[in-house]
């Protein structure tokens, strides 16, 4: 599903936008700065706070995002289902590394802390305007 | 057309092309870094190699390669290219930014869209010291571009060793692909592997250079050995003639040549023991400020010694204005010359005394230097006496009693001896028989001599006539003539007979 043509929107060059549903039907977006590929069929998003997102994926485990590819500006639709949550792979030392990266550099070593990668089975890619 | 290729099939043939390009251009790239950074063994060269080959092959402008300090809490900035500072020597902790993670987490590492998380990672912090009491680190500055965008660092390992940072950074938003990953991650590692051997090479070279140094430092040691040994000498020379004061030169020659061994041994000898005491010194303790009676008393034993040690004696102690010397050990000349040595040596300290006196007179000391002397020939013990820490070269027995005995029944500026003495030296010293005195563990009263003069003057020798023709020999001593009119007598008595034998 996820190809090659893809990947430069998987990089976190630009900001991607993840829409979920409270069990009562209340949508909410939100700007997250990186979702990330795992491979073909999945991707993840960071979990570091317990934020409205994390609420709306307990309650009801479907979501929908908006990726971009920095080159063609070509943005992509995906449909989500909420898989499971990693906490000792590559993925997740990956995501924590990074996050401790630009921590250290704005001198606040140690003070976010990835909780977890959460990876989500992508269960639709449409390219927008196609 | 039978030869002409499908559609479907040129596309294909034309993406295999396409990779087999690639691949042969990846191939190629490897051959030509690993020749050109194992072309040289110098660190900087290495790196500065990789760092171009990158930018020729990869169009990555903004590179840098850090090296893993040893202590491994640090990384610093071996070469840089394309920035304008060079920024060599700057240093990066491990575990800080995005360089300081990929060296603490050893995974390759890249990053887009810097610009945009610092500045989110900006406002967080200032929300976090506004509204708690959180204590933040400062913000580190980090080697690199200021505005930069995109990086990746990727870490260079030899095996499982870390061995540096290898840092790619771009003002634009992406720096390179998935597919440029591997080969970019196997150049990092033939840097790596070059680093390493640059760096055990350096590693070398520096003990090379040690042992060189060491080298260099032997041959001035061993050039200065000699000197050394030489200076040690003359050092020990001067202690030695410090020691001999302590010493009679015979003693300390004794000593110093090896020929006494300096344990505890004694032997018994015949020996000339001379024991002078001054007369009412104590009393003069009493007058005399210490000063003085220090200057006094050092003029007084130096010119003593200085007399005994002329004559060969042995100064064997002072004990206060005391003085103990003996002849006979660890030279002797023969009883008889030992024995006329100690006389002629008393006799001139006499002598040098009454210059003393004189001396002192002038710098106050009113009262006069006065001395008793006593001496004595007899078999003493002498040797090493003590204990293993402290030794004494010293003479014992009742010889040196005697010695002491004689002194004080001396007169004053007089010198009494005993017979034994004045047996072996009546011919060369006229002397002057005195009281038999007893002395303690000896059985008989000694009998004591009081010396006159010493006879072998110039005086003497002028007086002296000694003649023998045949049929007749004659001998006169002045000095030790006694009887005057017996040796007229005897004289005018052989004239007469020589009268009458030429008139027949």
């Amino acid at each position: 599903m996820i190809t090659e043509e893809h990947q430069p929107a998987l990089q976190g060059m630009f900001p991607s936008w993840v829409t979920t549903c409270s069990a009562a039907g209340e949508p909410n977006t939100t700007v997250i700065s990186q979702v990330w590929y795992v491979d073909e069929e999945h991707v993840a998003l960071s979990f570091q706070f317990f934020n409205k997102t994390k609420k709306n994926i307990a309650e009801n485990p479907f979501g929908f995002a908006t990726i971009i590819n920095p080159g063609t500006l070509q943005m992509y639709n995906l449909e989500l289902e909420f898989d499971h949550s990693e906490t000792d792979t590559d993925l997740f030392d990956d995501m924590d590394m990074k996050l401790e990266a630009i921590a250290s550099m704005s001198g606040m070593s140690g003070i976010f802390k990835l909780q977890a990668a959460d990876i989500y089975k992508v269960k639709s890619l449409k390219a927008l305007g196609s | 057309m039978p030869n002409e290729i499908p559609a479907a099939d040129q596309v294909q043939l034309d993406e295999l092309k396409k990779r087999l390009e690639r691949k042969t251009k990846e191939v190629e790239i490897i051959q030509q870094v690993s020749s050109q950074i194992n072309a040289t063994l110098d660190l900087k060269n290495i790196a500065k190699a990789m760092l171009s080959l990158m930018d020729e092959f990869f169009g990555f402008q903004y590179t840098m390669i850090l090296l893993l300090e040893e202590d491994e809490e640090a990384l610093s900035v071996l070469a840089t290219h394309g920035y304008e500072d060079d920024g060599l020597g700057a240093k990066v902790k491990v575990g800080m930014g995005v360089i300081g993670m990929v060296a603490k987490r050893r995974k390759l590492m890249r990053m887009a869209n810097l610009g945009q998380q610092r500045a989110y990672m900006q406002t967080i912090r200032q929300q976090v010291t506004q509204t708690t009491d959180t204590e933040l680190e400062d913000e580190v500055p980090l080697p690199g571009l200021a505005d930069v965008e995109s990086q990746v660092a990727i870490p260079m390992m030899l095996e499982d060793e870390l061995v540096g940072v290898f840092s790619v950074e771009s003002l634009g938003l992406n720096i390179f692909d998935k597919g440029d990953e591997l080969l970019i991650g196997i150049l990092a590692n033939q840097a790596a592997i070059a680093l390493q051997h640059a760096r055990l090479f350096q590693r070398e070279q520096q003990r090379l250079e040690e042992l060189n140094e060491a080298h260099r430092e032997l041959a001035d040691l061993n050039a200065n050995l000699e000197q050394k040994v030489e200076e040690r000498t003359a050092e020990l020379l001067e202690l030695s003639a410090k020691l001999a004061k302590y010493f009679s030169p015979q003693v300390y020659d004794s000593i110093f040549s090896g020929k006494l061994d300096v344990t505890i041994q004694t032997q018994r000898k015949p020996l000339t023991v001379f024991f002078s005491d001054l007369q009412g010194f104590t009393e003069l303790t009493e007058r005399l400020e210490p000063e003085v009676l220090t200057e006094l008393l050092t003029h007084y034993l130096t010119e003593m010694s200085k007399v005994a040690i002329r004559w060969g004696g042995t100064i064997d102690k002072f004990i206060g204005d005391a003085i103990l010397v003996f002849f006979g050990d660890p030279i002797s000349k023969g009883n008889r010359e030992d024995a006329v040595a100690c006389v002629s040596m008393a006799v001139e300290m006499l002598e040098r005394l009454d210059s003393l006196r004189g001396f002192w007179r002038e710098r106050g000391v009113a009262r006069p230097l006065n001395v008793r002397i006593g001496i004595h020939t007899g078999v003493c013990t002498v040797g090493n006496f003590g204990s293993e820490d402290r030794l004494d070269y010293t003479v014992i027995g009742n010889g040196v009693n005697l010695a002491s005995r004689l002194e004080s029944n001396s007169e004053l500026n007089q010198i009494l001896i005993s017979e034994d003495t004045y047996l072996l030296v009546k011919q060369d010293i006229r002397c002057e028989k005195r009281e038999a005195i007893s002395v303690k563990g000896v059985s008989h009263p000694v009998q004591t001599y009081q010396v006159m003069e010493l006879v072998n003057t110039p005086a003497r020798k002028a007086a002296m006539l000694e003649h023998a023709i045949p049929g007749l020999s004659l001998a006169l001593d002045p000095f030790s003539l006694e009887d005057h009119d017996a040796a007229r007598q005897l004289l005018s008595a052989a004239l007469k007979r020589l009268n009458s034998k030429s008139a027949e």
